[in-house]
């Protein structure tokens, strides 16, 4: 958030080129109003209006969640984790996304024992090794050789277990318990240490996803758990990105911000706005932006490749682009 | 990242190498793995006409 406090009020409004209006609901019309004062805006919008807002993001501290909780539950977004004041006898984690390995790697650095976590996972992730991502020369041989493996894999895979069988022999997908067959890929990273300590959790629940919380009982899709007095319950279930009909980016007065390479919203943003200064008209700008749909099942990881892969060579015979 | 290496760094370019040789294989296979994406619901189906 200091990041984002920082650009807004030190770079973007002493340009002089951008007027802040936080707090306020969009009404549509180029109208909105003050969620706080009441106040209702117009503008004139000159060339677009972007919406940000069709990915549709949910984040723990503002959703709600698809399941019942009783009132006397303990039941906390993990933004609440650093506030705690005194130990709890058992941590149960809800969710088995990026979220929930985040909320379980913070208790296990807290020094809670691994023994008094519940994790919740409905559905078991493919996960990216944080060591193949990073974008510097120093890591090069990591990330183009994960790279390398990866493309051998997908032109010698016989079928789809096949290529799941050599993304994780090269080290490209990498998932905490080997004898459980993943059903998610949400495209989250993880480094080995993090690995290693995810793994000191035993008490890991697969009865498929909660349907009601009450004080001392959790109920499954498949089944219930019962849970011991002064039991703290993490929400980590929102999802980040929701599934969603990909659109066209232009599209008239609106430019629709989405992915268009894979699970990398800030670059896409960054070179949507890139095209829309530097290029002439929408189907142009189209062709140069298709949407890279979010995974969500494991073999999302081909479609959503296949997407980037088809974009990265649209990309490289566009002279412009190729700077 | 960086991907403009010199001529001279045979292992890097190795490794670039091995990268874009598999891509024309690695494109054509994924496309006919993602083919085979949608058959699972009429092989149940068949299962369940042959039952």
């Amino acid at each position: 958030m200091h990041i984002f406090d920082n650009v807004m009020n030190h770079k973007f409004l002493t340009s002089d080129r951008v007027s802040y209006y936080p707090m306020c609901e969009y009404l549509g019309n180029n109208k909105f109003t003050s969620t706080t004062s009441g106040q209702a805006f117009e503008v004139t919008v000159n060339k677009r209006t972007v919406d940000a807002t069709y990915l549709n993001t949910s984040v723990p501290s503002t959703h709600t969640p698809n399941f019942s909780i009783d009132n006397d539950v303990n039941f906390v977004p993990l933004n609440n984790l650093p506030i705690i004041q005194a130990p709890h006898s058992l941590y149960v984690v809800v969710g088995g996304g990026k979220t929930g390995i985040d909320a379980c790697i913070w208790l296990l650095e807290n020094q809670v024992d691994p023994d008094k976590i519940m994790w919740i996972t409905p559905r078991d992730a493919w996960l990216i090794d944080r060591k193949n991502t990073q974008p510097t020369e120093e890591f090069f041989f990591d990330t183009m050789e994960a790279q390398a493996a990866q493309m051998e894999a997908m032109a010698n895979a016989s079928d789809i277990d096949n290529l799941f069988e050599r993304l994780e022999n090269a080290g490209v997908l990498i998932r905490i318990d080997k004898n459980i067959k993943p059903e998610m890929y949400h495209g989250a990273t993880i480094s080995e240490l993090e690995l290693a300590q995810l793994r000191r959790i035993k008490n890991v629940i697969r009865k498929g996803r909660v349907t009601h919380i009450s004080k001392n009982n959790i109920a499954f899709e498949k089944g219930e758990n019962t849970t011991p007095d002064n039991t703290l319950f993490i929400d980590c279930s929102a999802s980040a990105i929701r599934e969603f009909k990909p659109l066209p980016v232009f599209n008239g007065h609106v430019i629709t911000l989405q992915m268009i390479r894979i699970i990398q919203p800030v670059f896409s943003a960054a070179l949507i706005a890139h095209i829309e200064a530097e290029y002439q008209n929408d189907d142009q700008k189209n062709a140069l932006t298709q949407v890279v749909p979010a995974p969500n099942k494991s073999n999302d990881w081909l479609t959503v490749n296949a997407a980037n892969m088809r974009n990265q060579y649209i990309w490289s015979q566009d002279k412009s682009l190729q700077k | 990242m960086v991907v403009d290496i010199s001529k001279e760094d045979i292992a890097k370019q190795a490794v670039l190498n091995r990268l874009r040789s598999n891509i024309p294989a690695g494109m054509g296979n994924l496309t006919r793995l993602i083919s085979t994406l949608k058959s699972p619901v009429k092989l149940i189906d068949k299962e369940k006409a042959n039952a």
